[in-house]
């Protein structure tokens, strides 16, 4: 089949309305609302009219980066997760914040503050659909 | 009239008249537009009338018709079309976006109570295979009653939908029509960055300009508004005003040059 129509979910917010997405040869051509998802009914806001763009952009992050001598630079996995362990051990609670995400499941939510609450002892807890 | 149709384009893949035909589809998640290559996979063909065939597919401002067939050249193409999926594919063939050669349209009638429910005209493709056209057509209650208010009350009306609007650019990314590389209702010069709810009424009006001779009246718009802006009726007015002083109704036929797309001897525009 030349072209598809894969049906999915908007992943910017948690409305989570319904997309369908174009796709041509495997490559992701366009996105179009779907009337047929009981929360969208065919509309979508401006992000989600663009939600097949950053899939290829070439802003998206593929690799950790940490900042040394003032630039960001790209760093193995396991170097990085040290790196913000033991920042984590070094700080007191209060001075630890944590920002979760609508485009989690809400497992991960769940996750998230309780890990912060109950591990770290901080109450900081946000998430991005408030900013 | 749904089994016909398969029938039909069973008939043409086996017999390698089309290469392809494009329809809608009905999977699980609802239906959707899609290609069908064998006689099995049009056991899914349905009559939706809810989903357009022709958009605009972003961010190479190109319609999916058109890219398929770059993809696959020389595939004989049917497309089982709605009159507002032919008016859409005759418009813009006109305008350069795709190529009808190769393209067999298996045009469908709509019946009466699909043309009530998308207040439409123009129920029926030129290029009709299936289905009686209507033969009376489908008024439009919501305009006439506005139509019949006082200048003022219609301003006010219009004050108060347009002021609805969150500037989501459902209605130009729905359209089939628009298809510029450079959209005037993103630059700077019609539409000030930031400002909420955008400025009356330029915003909208610069998308009814542009569209003025395009509009196909397939609704789109209207249907993809998050804020139930009734924005068909704007369009439908500039379509019958076009249609009065030019004669002209965009999608009628493939072959009659648009007012606004060419310039005839004799037009004041016109130098010998
Ligand atoms: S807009 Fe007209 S042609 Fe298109 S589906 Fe509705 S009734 Fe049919
Ligand atoms: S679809 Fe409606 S809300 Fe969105 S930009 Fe158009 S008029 Fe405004």
């Amino acid at each position: 089949m030349p072209n598809e129509s894969v049906f999915s979910i908007c992943p910017y917010c948690g409305a989570g309305c319904g997309l369908n997405l174009q796709v041509l040869d495997g490559r992701l051509v366009g996105v179009r609302p779907s009337r047929s998802h009981p929360v969208s009914q065919g509309r979508l806001c401006i992000k989600g009219w663009h939600a097949n763009e950053f899939v290829t952009s070439e802003d998206r992050l593929t690799t950790p980066l940490i900042r040394k001598d003032g630039r960001l630079q790209p760093a193995p996995w396991k170097e990085a997760l040290d790196l913000v362990a033991a920042r984590l051990r070094a700080a007191a609670p209060d001075g630890i914040g944590a920002l979760s995400s609508a485009k989690c499941t809400n497992e991960e939510n769940y996750l998230m503050q309780k890990f912060v609450r109950v591990v770290l002892g901080s109450n900081n807890v946000d998430h991005c659909a408030r900013l | 009239m749904l089994e016909q149709v398969r029938r039909h384009c069973k008939e043409a893949l086996d017999a390698k008249r089309l290469d392809l035909v494009y329809g809608v589809g009905n999977r699980k998640a609802g239906p959707a537009p899609r290609f069908f290559s064998t006689a099995e996979e049009l056991d899914e063909l349905v009559l939706a009338g809810k989903e357009p065939l022709v958009f605009t597919c972003r961010p190479s401002d190109r319609n999916v018709v058109d890219l398929v067939r770059e993809r696959s050249p020389t595939a004989k193409l049917g497309i089982v079309a709605r009159g507002c999926d032919e008016r859409a594919l005759f418009e813009l063939a006109k305008r350069f976006q795709l190529s009808l050669d190769g393209i067999e349209i298996i045009g469908v009638a709509c019946d009466q109570a699909q043309a009530e429910e998308c207040r439409c005209p123009r129920p029926y493709p030129k290029n009709l295979a299936f289905g009686t056209p209507l033969d009376k057509p489908v008024d439009d209650p919501v305009l006439e009653k506005l139509q019949r208010l006082p200048l003022e009350e219609r301003l006010a009306f219009w004050r108060y939908q347009l002021s609805k609007c969150v500037k989501c650019y459902g209605c130009r990314n729905a359209c089939p029509m628009c298809f510029c590389k450079e959209c005037q209702m993103e630059g700077e010069l019609f539409v000030p960055r930031g400002a909420q709810p955008p400025e009356f009424p330029t915003f909208h009006f610069v998308q009814l300009i542009h569209l003025a001779d395009r509009c196909i009246d397939c609704g789109e718009c209207e249907r993809a508004c998050p804020m139930d802006i009734p924005l068909r009726l704007l369009k439908k007015s500039l379509r019958s005003e076009v249609r009065e002083r030019f004669g002209y109704e965009a999608g009628v036929d493939p072959t009659t040059a648009s007012p606004l797309g060419s310039i005839e001897r004799g037009e004041p525009s016109h130098a010998e």
